[in-house]
């Protein structure tokens, strides 16, 4: 039986926790409420809290082109692609190899989005969609191909020169995006590249370079040397020691880098806005809503806001556990 | 028009002449034998045109449908488009749409005005411009035109004129986006300002419509003792206060430059006289709102009754009778007057709003110019006209806004479009940024004097004064 | 690892360092020293010192630097403080903690536009928090040059504190449990536990959080963008000042704007080079 006063400490503690969750929710929430009321009900002077009917027209403005979407069906087929998908990623996980589930969960993903994209008519910020996504995806496969020699190398060296690098990385992380903007411009402009989703790739993966190789060669730094020295001893090559041995064990640590740039690239705002001007992701699609000067106004930008958010909190909440994992390792040692 | 085709035309139209001269009614005759030279005569003189335009509505050329009424392109077309949104737009950016079925695709991207003008800017001075089509009104399109950043468009407008009625728009309308002779634009929308109000709150409080601004801020006090808010314009941005102050100095009559030499005018005793008349709006009427709600909120406030009058664009008249967007209270009591004044002239703006081509675009100039009209053509307009002012003559929509009245009669007797003279684009610039600080406290006068000199400044620097 | 190998695995990375950051960079700092306009872009005279001039006269500058300097002072202070306060009671407890700390995270996972409108709408017309202070204060209550400031530094910190939290938790995770027991059994109370135990073993991660917030913060633009706008000019920080004068098309300075970065990194480095310094001195101390 615990004492009052430890029952007490429980409740406290809880209670403020309770009330951070409140601070760290409520503007989502807020928003969420507000995208499914009538614009009558939202621009009312006293907010209106219950009893207001509730409509999914915000979401359809903002996503479909016909205006006449039947709402329902959309939620239907999302439903379904959602339960598929996540029961293929449990049965990988149950079964020893999981690799193919989720390589199939991911074509079932991409499956459902063109299927979205052909039986109804969507807008254009579907487009902005899937150009996230697909900017997002290569940025993080790229972006850790290369951190992940880097950081190896930066671990294992022990000379001078890897200090020397890796302040540098640091220095350059603290550089404003607009060093880099109007040269970027130039160069893909020369390059032919410009309004492609090639450059924002580039652009990303560049800027991103300097906290990827500090990470994973934090995680690198937990790996005992003798690993892949045994390896060599066995006759494979360092490459080859470096690919079959050391990777499989650096799985955390790939997954909480492949996070943090994942989390970068979604987000990305400004290098879109300038480099990209007709292949816009999500986050600058919805800039047009925040004029306070579009049609449906604000319905449709806590819509716009919701929609996006939402991926990437899914993501983030099945794998929290790998985010703190990383940022406990980086910056322990960091 | 290629031989295969002239041949086929006038074997088809030989045989139809046979019946109609087989037929009792001569002015069938007369008129088959005039059309029977004509075509003759205008085949003839066709032989080096392009073999994709026909010059009658021959049936060999598909159209791509009711809506698009537009040839299908061989090649599919690939139209990006910046613009900014209002109700109308959004509209029109359907029509556009409608379109893919001629083999076009688009991707419409909107961002707010003043965002968006910066795209266009930004996107066109590089030289490579992204976007095939931009949006913009007519104030935007003379400045990018004066930039040398648009195509004319007179060639392609004399060849379709009569295809697509294009005379039925107003030449008034077609001369806002004419810049030394050239058409850069093909006028869709109409708009101005004018006054808005609730009739039902206006006869409880016992107060009639104003006619001048000295009214308007007199009926002030006693909204706001009524808890509505007073006399009410749409200021929190600095574009808006340029507009509104050209409005009440156009009223006096004054341009705020010279249409010639550029050297402004709007640093005397008018000029600072039509800035206090918007300082005193904002002290006496404004409160807590005039500075910071945008179109959208001021739209908003009408429709939930906390605004009981103000000067709103006409392009937001539609949406007050919007049942999802407006409380159930409040619909139907939306009234239009036409805009306020500080002399004979109404403070009006003229404004159209169209689609342009930039420059040195890449894709087929022509192809862009098919797509603009089919979502300009009668049938787009009808559409359109259920959100706003459309320009073609005779179009309009029985769901249409119950603004018409005072749409006209401020666009007629208003003070006309922004003057186009180079440098107006600098004062434009000038005058919002510095009168936007009368909200932080800075007087009239001293933020006229401000503007002057910035706008002396930056257009001595780029040569544009005489 | 011999020198050949380290050069081989560093060299993707470093290549893509160096021209896509090197030189740039060199470009950006080259740019500085013309009269680069936005509207005719392929003049760029040679102008020498004009716009650091021009940039150092501008009332607008020391207005944005100032704001920007009262924005780190005031964001990374508080947002490490709170941090370290969610952390503390976040590890007291068992149950629901992942709900806890994925509710917790979400500021930080917003898209950092997103969250700005998320944060605005609670303040303006019709907002959750504008209603109540209304309520409370009896005056209508909208978003203005008066409130501004403050709204745009608590949205800085509800977006930002998530970070510090995370990576002190993680931290705190990694603290042998046992030790705290220890200086509980020798009659500790909380705060002496918290100062002579807790602390010391989150110096580095304090330091971590700490450098990368600093870099964060005064390079901060898409919140504070989407936020002031070109209504609230007078609180902009730097990078949205040097967007409004580069980019915006009434202005349309480039040259002055990368005179600007050019400074703004300056004044980045004058803060970091301690950091920085300590930093390479660690790196070589764990090599010998």
């Amino acid at each position: 039986m615990k004492s009052t006063k430890q029952i007490l400490q429980r409740v406290g503690l809880h209670s403020a926790l309770f009330v951070i969750v409140i601070w760290s929710v409520l503007p989502l929430l807020w928003t969420f409420q507000t995208s499914i009321k009538f614009t009558r009900d939202v621009a009312a002077k006293v907010p209106v809290f219950w009893g207001y009917d509730t409509t999914a027209n915000a979401y359809r403005a903002y996503w479909f082109d016909d205006q006449n979407t039947n709402m329902w069906h959309v939620l239907f087929a999302l439903i379904v692609s959602l339960v598929f998908t996540f029961s293929l990623l449990i049965a990988g996980r149950r079964a020893k190899r999981s690799w193919p589930f989720n390589l199939l969960a991911l074509v079932s993903i991409v499956a459902f989005l063109s299927f979205v994209g052909q039986k109804f008519e969507t807008s254009d910020q579907f487009e902005f969609l899937i150009n996230s996504i697909i900017v997002t995806v290569a940025t993080v496969i790229v972006s850790i191909s290369i951190g992940l020699l880097g950081g190896y190398g930066l671990a294992r060296f022990s000379g001078k020169s890897g200090a020397a690098i890796l302040i540098s990385a640091l220095a350059f992380r603290a550089l404003p995006r607009f060093s880099f903007i109007l040269p970027f411009f130039i160069i893909a402009k020369n390059l032919g590249l410009l309004d492609s989703r090639t450059v924002i790739v580039l652009a990303l993966v560049a800027v991103n370079q300097p906290f990827t190789i500090w990470m994973l060669r934090t995680f690198f730094l937990e790996v005992p040397k003798e690993l892949e020295e045994a390896a060599m001893m066995d006759g494979a090559t360092r490459i080859q020691a470096f690919v079959r041995v050391v990777i499989p064990t650096m799985k955390p640590g790939i997954i909480a880098t492949s996070l943090f740039t994942l989390l970068l690239a979604y987000n990305e705002f400004l290098f879109v806005r300038v480099l990209a001007p007709t292949n816009w992701t999500l986050p600058v699609g919805v800039l047009a809503l925040a004029g306070g000067e579009s049609s449906m106004g604000i319905t449709e930008a806590a819509a716009a806001a919701v929609s996006i958010t939402l991926p990437i909190v899914v993501v983030i909440i099945l794998f929290q556990k790998h985010l703190v994992k990383g940022l406990g390792s980086g910056a322990v040692k960091g | 028009m290629s031989l295969v085709t002239l041949m086929a035309t006038l074997s088809h139209k030989y045989q139809r002449g046979q019946e109609i001269m087989k037929s009792k009614n001569s002015t069938k005759k007369v008129l088959a034998l005039i059309a029977a030279c004509a075509l003759v005569f205008g085949a003839c003189g066709s032989e080096d045109e392009a073999a994709e335009v026909t010059e009658a509505p021959a049936p060999e050329v598909a159209l791509a449908s009711e809506e698009c009424a537009i040839p299908v392109s061989e090649e599919a077309v690939s139209v990006d488009v910046m613009g900014w949104e209002f109700p109308i737009i959004t509209q029109y950016a359907a029509e556009l749409k409608e379109c893919e079925a001629a083999n076009y695709t688009f991707n419409i991207q909107f961002l707010d005005s003043a965002e968006a003008q910066n795209q266009i800017n930004l996107d066109l001075a590089t030289g490579t411009p992204s976007f095939e089509m931009v949006q913009g009104s007519n104030q935007f399109i003379v400045e990018l035109a004066q930039k040398g950043l648009l195509l004319p468009l007179n060639d392609l407008i004399d060849k379709y004129r009569d295809q697509y009625g294009l005379d039925k728009i107003p030449q008034g309308m077609w001369d806002l986006v004419t810049v030394d002779g050239n058409i850069y634009s093909v006028p869709m929308v109409a708009n101005t300002q004018h006054v808005f109000y609730n009739e039902e709150i206006l006869t409880k409080l016992g107060l009639t419509v104003p006619t001048t601004y000295e009214e308007a801020i007199a009926m002030c006090p006693k909204l706001i003792e009524g808890k509505y808010a007073g006399f009410q314009m749409m200021l929190s941005a600095d574009w808006a206060w340029q507009v509104e102050y050209d409005n009440v100095l156009g009223s006096m009559g004054v341009k705020p430059i010279d249409n010639t030499t550029g050297q402004p005018n709007f640093n005397s005793a008018e000029g600072v006289k039509a800035a206090q008349i918007l300082a005193d709006l904002a002290s006496k009427c404004g409160g807590k709102t005039m500075g910071t709600y945008s179109t959208d909120d001021v739209q908003n406030a009408f429709q939930t009754g906390e605004y009981a009058i103000g000067h709103l664009w006409a392009s937001r008249a539609a949406s007050m009778d919007n049942a999802e967007a407006t409380k159930a209270e409040v619909l139907g009591k939306i009234q239009f007057a036409p805009a306020l004044t500080a002399g004979t002239i109404l403070g009006a703006p003229a404004y159209v709003d169209g689609y342009a081509i930039p420059a040195k675009g890449t894709v087929d100039a022509e192809k862009i110019f098919l797509a603009i009209l089919a979502a300009s053509d009668d049938e787009s307009q009808a559409a359109a006209a259920k959100f706003g002012g459309v320009t073609r003559d005779g179009v309009s929509n029985p769901e249409g806004p119950r603004n018409g009245a005072a749409l006209s009669v401020s666009t007629s007797k208003g003070r006309g479009p922004d003057q186009t003279h180079p440098a107006a684009g600098i004062y434009r610039a000038e005058i919002g940024k510095a009168l936007i600080k009368i909200l932080d406290g800075v007087s009239a006068a001293d933020a006229i004097a401000a503007a002057e000199a910035a706008y002396i400044k930056e257009a001595t620097a780029q040569k544009l004064l005489s | 690892m011999n020198r050949k190998s380290f050069a081989l695995f560093i060299m993707p990375s470093v290549s893509i360092m160096t021209f896509l950051m090197v030189i740039p960079l060199v470009t950006t700092i080259w740019l500085s020293f013309t009269g680069l306009l936005l509207r005719d872009l392929d003049s760029a005279p040679f102008v020498g010192l004009q716009n650091y001039r021009e940039v150092f006269a501008d009332p607008n500058f020391w207005r944005a630097t100032r704001f920007t300097l009262v924005f780190v002072a005031i964001t990374v202070p508080i947002e490490i403080m709170l941090g370290m306060t969610f952390a503390l009671l976040l590890d007291r407890v068992q149950r629901f903690r992942s709900i806890y700390l994925a509710a917790i995270l979400l500021p930080f996972i917003v898209t950092p536009v997103v969250g700005t409108l998320l944060f605005r709408n609670l303040f303006s017309r019709g907002g959750l928090l504008s209603w109540l202070i209304e309520l409370v204060t009896g005056e209508s209550f909208a978003i203005d040059a008066s409130n501004v400031r403050f709204l745009i530094l608590l949205h800085a910190i509800w977006q930002v504190t998530p970070f510090a939290f995370v990576a002190i938790f993680a931290g705190l995770q990694l603290l042998p449990q046992e030790r705290v027991d220890a200086a509980a059994m020798d009659g500790a109370r909380f705060w002496s536990t918290f100062v002579y135990v807790i602390l010391p073993h989150l110096k580095s991660v304090l330091f971590f959080v700490a450098i990368i917030s600093i870099m964060d913060s005064y390079r901060v633009f898409d919140s504070v963008f989407v936020f002031a706008g070109s209504r609230f000019d007078d609180s902009h920080t730097l990078s949205v000042y040097n967007s409004v004068e580069a980019l915006d098309a009434k202005i349309g300075r480039l040259g002055k704007g990368h005179a600007i970065a050019v400074l703004t990194i300056i004044g980045i480095f004058v803060a970091l080079i301690p950091f920085l310094v300590r930093s390479y001195k660690e790196q070589i101390a764990e090599r010998t």
